[in-house]
């Protein structure tokens, strides 16, 4: 990656300059980290895609105002987190609706069919049974939590890497990653059979 | 140190980043009581397994990088148009009209004119390919100039893209006509010119503003020529019996020619990347 692109600061500040062959590049570079990162806060390939991309579309409107005290990536991340929690945000203003209800169509009436977003049982055989359980754990966990320890887990940021990326103090993030864990394990727990050593 | 106070310490005691005073506070606690012990056991295994998340594979989308910039794009016109005085959207319906009106005037003309010839002609003339009848002069600012030189009374036609919607139709009784493409978007834009006597298609694709970093895609003649003029900045001609065909690139080499030879097959086209910059690929005839 190095080899192909030029330093992300001369990459910002071409960009800034209005250079738009640099923000592609910049694009280029960054948008696979920034879909896994997605993929793993989401586990939906196309709500992770829409984050990118809307992401994307904040760093671009933003960029004259990016002062370069924190890295890119590291700036990339807080703007990924935002769209992140404001995706689910929208998502669950959305998501009241009664699974009782049926649908009029012009052809008469239909039953509602919900999609379960667990794993089928294919994916289920072709999966470590612990890790779906762990996908599912982290799931499970409030969205400030999740993207704390996706960043940590997954993406091997460092304390300090996610409290620029958060604006939170370090101490902060130290803590909540602990509790994020011990819900983690007290989610896990109740899978005993599964988790026993 | 109670229960609840030591469990603030497991992660910092896992990680040895704990204070020597409150590991031996810690380590205590968990001596006295068998639950508080069981309970870092179980923290233990959930950090190890959280530990494997790191290695999971992850697919990009192929296109993702083109949805972005799409999208940033597409921002950028809807502000452009949203600058736009009312008065030029008058201005350009006004435009439209007129060259309804010319092409019409043309039509005309060219049809009195082929009934005019019609009656002394001597000789049925072979249909010379489009290839032959277009020529196509890259100019700066991502616009190219067309020539259309028919050996008889023939009509181009432009499109936005392949089988697009008509840009225009110009009648010509075989004098030469000039007209210029071009593309103030950000992306490159790709035109299918038409021409009453041939069947193959001429594609050309120009760049637009910008340089793609995009590397990676698929798609049909017409989404490959843009995607060269789009990375290579270079614009693009193609002549194809079979523009639908679907191709998959990926572009690593250094200038379009090699580019595009690495994807398609060299025995069935021919690729020629000229002096004035433009890439001609050319699909032979049989």
């Amino acid at each position: 990656m190095s080899e192909r692109f030029a330093e992300d600061s001369i990459l910002v500040s071409r960009s800034q300059a209005g250079d738009r062959t640099a923000f592609n590049d910049l694009v280029a570079k960054h948008h696979p980290r920034a879909y896994q990162y997605a993929y793993r806060l989401t586990r939906n390939s196309e709500e992770a895609s829409d984050i990118v991309v809307e992401a994307f579309l904040r760093v671009f409107n933003a960029l004259h105002n990016f002062k370069g005290q924190s890295s890119f990536v590291t700036w990339l991340y807080r703007i990924m987190t935002n769209c992140y929690l404001d995706h689910k945000k929208r998502d669950k203003s959305k998501r009241n609706v009664s699974l009782e209800t049926t649908l009029q169509t012009e052809s008469g009436e239909l039953t509602r069919q919900i999609i379960d977003p667990k794993a089928s049982p294919y994916e289920e055989t072709e999966k470590d049974a612990r890790s779906i359980r762990m996908d599912q754990a982290v799931n499970q966990l409030p969205e400030y939590q999740r993207a704390m320890i996706v960043m940590y887990h997954s993406e091997m940021m460092s304390y300090e890497e996610i409290a620029a990326a958060l604006d939170l103090p370090v101490g902060t993030v130290k803590s909540r990653l602990n509790r994020a864990r011990l819900s983690l394990r007290d989610l896990l727990s109740k899978d005993e059979e599964l988790f026993r050593i | 140190m109670n229960q609840e106070k030591a469990k603030d310490f497991f992660s910092s005691y896992y990680e040895g980043s704990l204070e020597p005073g409150l590991v031996q506070a810690l380590e205590q606690a968990m001596q006295r009581d068998v639950s508080l012990r069981a309970d870092y056991r179980n923290f233990e295994n959930t950090y190890e397994e959280l530990g494997n998340l790191k290695y999971e594979a992850i697919e990009i989308p192929f296109d993702l990088a083109d949805q972005i910039l799409a999208r940033i794009d597409r921002q950028s016109l809807e502000r452009r148009n949203d600058k736009q005085p009312a008065w030029t959207g008058w201005l350009r319906n006004f435009a439209i009209a007129g060259i309804c009106c010319v092409a019409i005037l043309g039509a005309a003309l060219s049809i009195r004119n082929l009934k005019g010839n019609s009656a002394g002609a001597s000789f049925i003339p072979t249909p010379a390919s489009a290839q032959d009848e277009i020529s196509v002069e890259p100019t700066p600012n991502h616009a190219a100039t067309v020539h259309f030189a028919p050996a008889s009374s023939q009509t181009l036609t432009i499109k936005e893209g392949l089988n697009g919607t008509d840009r225009s139709r110009m009648p010509s009784d075989g004098a030469e006509i000039t007209t210029t493409l071009e593309n103030p978007t950000v992306t490159a834009t790709a035109f299918e010119l038409e021409t009453t006597d041939d069947a193959r298609p001429t594609l050309i694709a120009i760049p637009g503003s910008s340089r793609s970093a995009v590397t990676k895609g698929g798609g049909n003649m017409e989404a490959f020529a843009r995607a060269l003029a789009d990375h290579y900045n270079v614009p693009v001609e193609v002549h194809a019996a079979h523009p639908t065909v679907n191709l998959n690139w990926e572009f690593k080499a250094a200038n379009p020619a090699d580019a595009a030879k690495s994807v398609l097959d060299v025995t069935l086209y021919n690729i020629d990347w000229r002096a004035n910059g433009l890439l001609v690929i050319s699909e032979s005839a049989n």
